[in-house]
């Protein structure tokens, strides 16, 4: 799926195989490189390196144009060995194939034969690498380079007393570092390559035009009768490694090594190269001590990692290996070649670092390009990465920092002298790495003490005296907060905050849960994303989308039932444009209207054209709306960028499984481009788009909350990791609700979830999660406050009354262990308890066990306003129709008790005798309703 | 022995041959010729790039509203990834591929066995991903060879999508550098793109900007002040561009032309096709800038527009007077040598004679013999196999084809500024002055011992063998991550970093304490002194 491609790279953290084979060949003294091919592959990699290594770099070029690619680039190819050789005098030229040359089947090596037949004498050495850009990356490149050049030349068996020590690809100060390891081991030894002076150099007034340093061709022929070859690399290719030929052909024995990074891997070397006589001078057991007092010193601050690592094989696993002995947890590791090998031989030294801290969620790849790396990277909860500088674009998206420790560094100075290998390179950047962490905490440190500390008392968001999770539960050292530290600068929040809207004293829920604010808070203005916003902000849906593209087991879309508040229901489909005339008359009754939604009736990307549309026409209306959108995300990735620029920032998508298997018995098909998948399989393309979607809408800076319908004995033990998923993804916010059972649909007699039960569930998944606990599942129509529907105030013709409900399944209080209460609350604001009896115009209908509550309706009372109380004085007393209070109190026969600012004394009489308890005051509507629930639990009745 | 001679007298018989074409010691009293746009010669180390570099890298590349899909192995797509520091704004509805880097990365069985399948399929990926109104495809090396059909390619995932899609055949083998990928960019946007959006646009005085690729936010600064005066841009061609601009381009009444290299072929075209005349400018230097605007009013030949340009000149000369006169002062009196792209030697001619720098040598990497000598030689220029090649495009007119200025106007006009002209960087060079065509590595030494310029203006490949020589080297391509350096702020930014370099203290200190005798301060004299070491070490 998306961002695990078969053949669209997007963002490549590979290079090419001649890149490679140049930069080995920097490592010989008077080499020089001439390319077969096209001059554009010479000036590239040029580029490339000279803006790395901050040196001069030369490649030749045999400049093959139209003609020698039809007639052949043999005289192209002499020209230029020609003008090489004379304006030179290199002592080796090697001559690289690219793309163009092996396509065509330049046959170099004889090339190279008859080029030599002709000039009897010549002093230059001529090897020939082949070295298509489409055979592999530049890792492969440099062993194939040291191979060819070990095979070009003519080798000189006769024993001799040198080691030979092959490097990885590294920096020159590492490679430099090496040499100064085996000069003071007092053994003879060839280091081929040796770029630590050609690609590093000192300010020289004199400039060398061939690279004067490096290993010398004489030494490179002796190679042959070494010793023994140190080669220090776990994944030189086999057809590719420079040991193995040496060791086949010339009978050299060769012992493979990792890359010395830290203390392990150094230690190895060295006890190698004291097997074979070496003896070393105090200094390196210094830096050994060195090394080991810093990591000692620096163990606490590694816990706070979750590092990040893509490069080069031997770069990554030398990471992993620094990772694993330092209990830096490294969770996400991935390279760009393909690499058979890489995750088999990483992964050990991967769940050493991971097992300290016992963290689970890992990412390995080989293979992978920056789209990939970037979604194991959220994944996993990367919080700080060492790479090339490629990754810096994708770290700015995930607002964390960047260690530019491997090739290509274009955007720093210094890529010439990054250090990784040896006792002092694990250092330096094991020291680094402790330094950008201790800033991030230091930043972030502020930030959560205080919203673990100091939190101002929080609104109860559903049982009353139930402590919220994650106040009391320890921060998990696993997940540190240093993420917020970071202000995300593509967001693009631009917009916000609108004008009247900012953020008051009290908590969103991101607070609430302890996760610091990062930068603007947009849940903050949202009702659905913020308890504080759902008090204040109005919100309108709109029934513009219409058909489904997939098809749930407990879902049944009927259009026109206005007295059902659930998702899904709506009465009546409106075009793009109605739509706009619906937002204009709603602005009209309900000025505050900030926040615009589409939830259905049907999905809202299935024709989401006309959703597009309407939010197009909207935007044009008032460029401050918040925009909202409830999904199934199957066509999520397709639409979210559209949705993004038209200033979508509010995203609810409804995932209701972790896995295929169980999402096969809530999805039946699912309808995408024109075929309709079933079971598994509609379940698995759900799904992997739903991810997609959300991971995308993420890295577009988006508040994602993630809706879960939980389905008894289906997926309610999946609740927490969906929760988990979801928050690998990025979400902000899950919101875990029971399913309605509706008749018609296969799950009509499966018993709803209770409110405790799902309270529980909320409660675990809170504790990563930050949950949204006032949901009231919307109509796809509805407008107002949440909990206060006033959509039927904008639908034409007369309001039916409504008639009770009772969602089967759910109150039948005789089956449960907690009797559930339905009651009916006298509030304007669905905040407050702030009307009285009689002179409520309509009721909230809720339900509750005392311990958590849900709204049910929002019942109108016909002729309702007139209040015939003596409470307000005898001039207040309105006319009003005979019967009214039985009338109303008929309207609430089937609760089981009212709450109001006021009662009078015969209603209340009459509702007592009716076996309804009352309870009045001025409160909030949630305390309110808990409390009489609670009394009527405990068999009281008026208060 | 004159200069010339003995940097020539290195090389071999045939090099040497063909070289001497490619040097012109500037004498404006005679007719001079230059040779240019042949094949670079082999082993030398050229500067110069292929022609995906041109038609991906240069043109197409800055276009921030398409996925510009690179169908071949990965090196070339990934070199060709954020090199050029075109900077873009995402327009309006959130799109900027300009960050991205996408590519087939075609792997050993796909040049076997072909890689159209592996495009279609990267192709129905890229759209499911980022779905895109457009995608460019373009091809490297090995495509041409195996015959992909590229644009068969396209045109079935124009059908499948609903989305425009076009290839460019610009594989790296085709022409003698990255101007043959210009002009393959040039004729595929004229047949593809251009004419395609008729809605006209709504401000007054309707201009396209050409071969302004937006380096270092060069186009931002222009074209902050051509609205300024009351201009409006449609599109710009292509730094900070769009398609969904460009689809309109052929509304505006003048195409001003700054890279003349990279993009004259679209100003030629459409004005054979619809009329639109082309006017060649240059923002780069104080002096330009103003002489450009001036030729911009009268163009129009409106008064008002006239009085507001006058007015804008005199506002932003005013702001940045103080600092130029501060920089003019340290620098003036300097020497420099320039070797860039196509136009841009010449271009910066006019800032550097801005804060009194003479230039003492100019070449251009992949320019034509009219960049050199003026449009006029064009006729003349001889077409050799790699540039009959390249397709030339005839344009017929178009229905929509409408004159802006009568005849007369037009003659009348071209007296007064190179309407439809462009003058050539000789005759812009004083005498005795050294104009190299190509220059490559060696050659590059050799002029700096010879002309001992106090710094070289060139690119990142060449930098650092300057800069080891003690002589100062600023990278023009991509203004050593400055920049902007077009317009009346651009100068002043360009003055700074050039004194800022010159002046660095570092250049002081190259004596080593062990030293017997204390070095010459200056970087070009420490130059002369490695030299003569040099020379002595070889003797």
């Amino acid at each position: 799926m998306p961002s695990d491609l078969e053949s669209f790279t997007e963002n490549p953290c590979k290079m090419c195989l001649p890149l490679g084979v140049v930069t080995a060949v920097y490592g010989i003294e008077k080499g020089m490189n001439i390319l077969h091919g096209s001059q554009g592959c010479s000036t590239y990699i040029r580029r490339h390196m000279a803006t790395h290594y901050n040196e001069p770099v030369d490649i030749a070029s045999s400049s093959l144009t139209e003609e020698g690619t039809v007639f052949g680039g043999e005289d192209n190819l002499r020209k230029g060995l020609d003008n090489l050789i004379k304006l030179y005098r290199p002592e080796l030229v090697a001559v690289s194939t690219t793309c163009l040359a092996e396509t065509i089947g330049e046959d170099v090596p004889a090339m190279i034969s008859r080029y030599r037949q002709e000039r009897p004498g010549l002093e230059t050495e001529i090897v020939s690498v082949s070295s298509p850009g489409y055979g592999g990356t530049q890792f492969e490149g440099y062993f194939r380079a040291l191979q060819a050049v070990l095979r070009g030349l003519e080798p000189d068996e006769r024993p001799n007393s040198y080691i030979n020590v092959i490097p990885p690809p590294s920096s020159p100060a590492d490679v430099g570092a090496l040499r100064e390891l085996l000069e003071d081991s007092g053994l003879p030894f060839i280091l081929f390559p040796d770029i630590s002076e050609n690609l590093d150099g000192v300010y020289n007034p004199v400039y060398h035009r061939l690279p004067s340093a490096g290993t010398p061709v004489r030494l490179i022929k002796q190679a042959a009768g070494a010793r023994a070859t140190l080669e220090l690399s776990l994944f030189a290719p086999e057809n590719d490694s420079p040991g193995l030929y040496l060791e086949r052909a010339h009978k050299v024995p060769l012992l493979r090594l990792p890359p010395p990074a830290g203390l392990r891997g150094m230690d190895a070397l060295v006890r190698a190269l004291k097997d074979l006589g070496a003896s070393f001078p105090p200094k390196h057991r210094k830096a050994r001590g060195r090394l080991l007092d810093a990591m000692c010193d620096a163990h606490k601050h590694f816990a706070l990692a979750r590092l990040g690592a893509a490069g080069d094989p031997d770069f990554v696993y030398s990471l992993s290996a620094l990772a694993a002995e330092n209990g830096v947890p490294l969770v996400m590791a991935a390279t760009g070649s393909n690499c058979p090998d890489f995750s088999k031989i990483i992964k050990p030294e991967q769940e050493k670092s991971l097992s300290t801290l016992g963290i689970k969620e890992s990412f390995l790849r080989d293979g992978a390009d920056f789209s990939l790396i970037s979604r194991g990277s959220r994944e996993t909860r990367v919080n700080i990465f060492a790479g090339s500088s490629d990754a810096r674009r994708m770290c700015r998206e995930l607002g964390i920092p960047l260690l530019r420790l491997c090739f290509p560094i274009h955007d720093h100075v210094g890529g010439q002298r990054t250090r990784l290998l040896g006792y002092g390179g694990s250092l330096s950047v094991l020291e680094g790495l402790a330094n950008e962490l201790i800033g991030l905490e230091a930043e972030s440190f502020r930030d959560r003490i205080k919203s673990e500390f100091f939190r101002k008392p929080s609104l109860p968001a559903g049982g009353g005296e139930c402590a919220l999770p994650a106040a009391s539960s320890p921060p998990d050292p696993a997940s540190p907060h240093p993420r917020a530290a970071f202000p995300r600068a593509d967001r693009g929040f631009a917009e916000f905050p609108p004008e009247g809207a900012e953020k008051s004293g009290s908590l969103s829920l991101r607070e609430l849960y302890g996760i610091a604010p990062s930068g603007v808070d947009p849940s903050s203005l949202h009702p659905c994303f913020s308890l504080e916003a759902s008090h204040k902000l109005g919100r309108l849906h709109l029934p513009v989308a219409s058909g489904c593209n997939i098809s749930c087991n407990y879902c049944r879309r009927d259009h026109d039932c206005p007295n059902e508040s659930r998702p899904g229901a709506s009465s009546g489909l409106l075009t793009p444009r109605e739509a706009r005339d619906r937002f204009r008359e709603a602005r009209e009754i309900s000025p505050a209207l900030k926040v615009l939604g589409i939830a259905g009736p049907g999905e809202s990307l299935f024709q989401a054209e006309k959703t597009l549309e309407t939010f197009e026409l909207l935007r044009r209306e008032d460029k401050d709306l918040i925009f909202c959108l409830s999904t199934n995300g199957l066509n999520l990735p397709l639409h979210v960028r559209e949705l993004h620029a038209l200033g979508l920032r509010h995203l609810t998508v409804t995932v209701n499984a972790a896995d295929p298997e169980t999402g096969s018995r809530i999805y039946s098909h699912a309808d995408y481009f024109g075929e309709r998948y079933q079971g598994v399989q509609a379940a698995s393309l759900i799904l992997s788009n739903q991810f997609a979607g959300i991971a995308m809408a993420k890295s577009l800076g988006m508040t994602v909350k993630v809706n879960t319908v939980l389905i008894r004995g289906v997926n309610v033990s999946q609740s927490e990791r969906i929760s988990r998923k979801a928050l690998s993804l990025g979400a902000d916010l899950g919101n875990l609700t029971a399913h309605v059972p509706l008749s018609g649909t296969p799950f009509e007699s499966v018993a709803a979830l209770g409110l405790g039960e799902l309270r529980e569930l909320r409660w675990k998944s809170a504790a990563f999660l930050p949950q949204m606990t006032h949901c009231r599942q919307c109509r796809a129509d509805a407008f107002g406050l949440l909990g206060e529907d006033l959509s039927r105030r904008l639908r034409a013709g007369k309001d039916p009354l409504p008639k009770p409900i009772r969602a089967p399944g759910i109150s039948s209080a005789g089956t449960r262990a907690r009797p559930l209460y339905r009651i009916a609350v006298a509030s304007r604001s669905a905040v407050l308890v702030d009307n009285h009896f009689g002179n409520s115009e309509r009721f909230y209908i809720y339900e509750s066990d005392g311990a958590d509550l849900r709204l049910l309706e929002n019942r109108r009372v016909e002729g309702g306003g007139a209040c015939g109380g003596a409470c307000l004085g005898p001039e207040k007393v309105k006319e009003r129709p005979e019967g009214f209070i039985a009338g109303l109190i008929d309207l609430l026969s089937d609760c089981d008790g009212v709450v109001a600012a006021r009662i009078g004394e015969s209603p209340r009489k009459i509702l007592e005798e009716r076996g309804i308890g009352c309870l009045s005051g001025y409160e909030a509507v949630d305390k309110a309703v808990l409390g009489l629930a609670r009394m009527l639990g405990r068999g009281g009745g008026a208060a | 022995m004159d200069v010339k001679t003995e940097i020539l007298s290195k090389y071999k018989a045939k090099v040497f041959k063909s070289r001497k074409e490619h040097i012109v010691e500037v004498d404006n009293g005679s007719e001079q010729l230059i040779a240019a746009n042949t094949r670079a010669i082999p082993g030398i180390m050229t500067n110069r790039g292929c022609c995906y570099a041109g038609c991906k890298g240069v043109v197409l590349g800055p276009l921030k509203d398409t996925v510009v899909l690179t169908h071949g192995p990965i090196g070339c797509g990934f070199y060709s990834w954020g090199t050029r520091r075109n900077k873009a704004r995402p327009n309006e509805s959130g799109e900027n591929f300009v960050q991205y880097c996408f590519s087939t990365d075609m792997q050993e069985p796909d040049i076997v066995f072909g890689g159209d399948k592996k495009l279609r399929q990267a192709l129905s990926e890229a759209y499911q991903i980022f779905k895109p109104k457009r995608i460019m495809i373009c091809s490297t090396c090995p495509v041409g060879l195996i015959g992909d059909d590229i644009h068969a390619v396209a045109a079935w995932a124009e059908a499948e999508f609903g989305i425009i899609c076009a290839a460019f055949s610009c594989e790296g083998y085709k022409g003698v550098s990255q101007s043959a990928g210009h002009h393959i960019a040039n004729n595929g946007l004229m047949k593809r793109i251009i004419g395609t959006d008729d809605r006209r646009p709504e401000g007054k005085y309707p201009v396209n900007l050409l071969g302004e690729y937006n380096i270092g936010g060069d186009g931002w600064e222009t074209e902050r002040i051509l609205k300024k005066i009351g201009y409006s841009v449609v599109s710009i061609f292509t730094g900070d561009g769009a398609l969904a601009d460009i689809a309109r381009s052929h509304t505006a009444d003048l195409n001003l032309v700054q890279c003349h290299r990279s993009i004259n072929y679209i100003a030629g075209m459409m004005k054979d096709a619809f009329g639109v005349n082309w006017l060649k400018v240059n923002f780069i230097g104080v002096e330009a800038t103003c002489e450009t605007l001036r030729h911009l009013a009268e163009f129009f030949g409106d008064e008002e527009l006239k009085k507001r340009t006058e007015e804008v000149i005199a506002a932003e000369l005013e702001e940045i007077a103080p600092d130029m006169a501060h920089y003019r002062e340290r620098l003036s009196g300097r020497t420099a040598a320039i070797f860039v792209g196509g136009s841009r030697s010449h271009h910066y001619q006019a800032l550097l004679r801005d804060l009194g720098v003479e230039t003492v040598l100019a070449g251009y990497e992949f320019a034509h013999r009219d960049d050199y000598e003026g449009r006029e030689v064009i006729p003349t220029i001889k077409e050799d196999a790699d540039s009959k090649n390249i397709e030339n495009l005839v344009m017929e007119k178009d229905r929509r084809y409408r004159m802006f200025l009568t005849p007369e106007r037009f003659e009348d006009l071209k007296k007064k500024m190179p309407l439809e002209d462009y003058v050539g960087l000789m005759k812009d060079m004083p005498d005795g002055a050294y104009v190299v065509d190509d220059l490559n590595h060696y050659e590059t030494e050799e002029f700096i011992k010879h002309l001992k310029p106090d710094i070289f203006f060139s690119g990142i490949k060449d930098k650092y063998v300057i800069q080891k020589g003690g002589v100062l080297s600023r990278q023009l391509h991509s203004y050593d991550y400055s920049g902007p350096y077009s317009g009346f702020r651009g100068a002043v930014l360009f003055a700074r970093d050039v004194s800022m370099g010159l002046f660095a203290p570092a250049w002081k200190m190259v004596t080593p304490p062990w030293a017997e005798k204390r070095e010459p301060n200056a970087g070009k004299a420490a130059f002369k002194e490695a030299e003569s070491l040099k020379e002595a070490g070889d003797a």
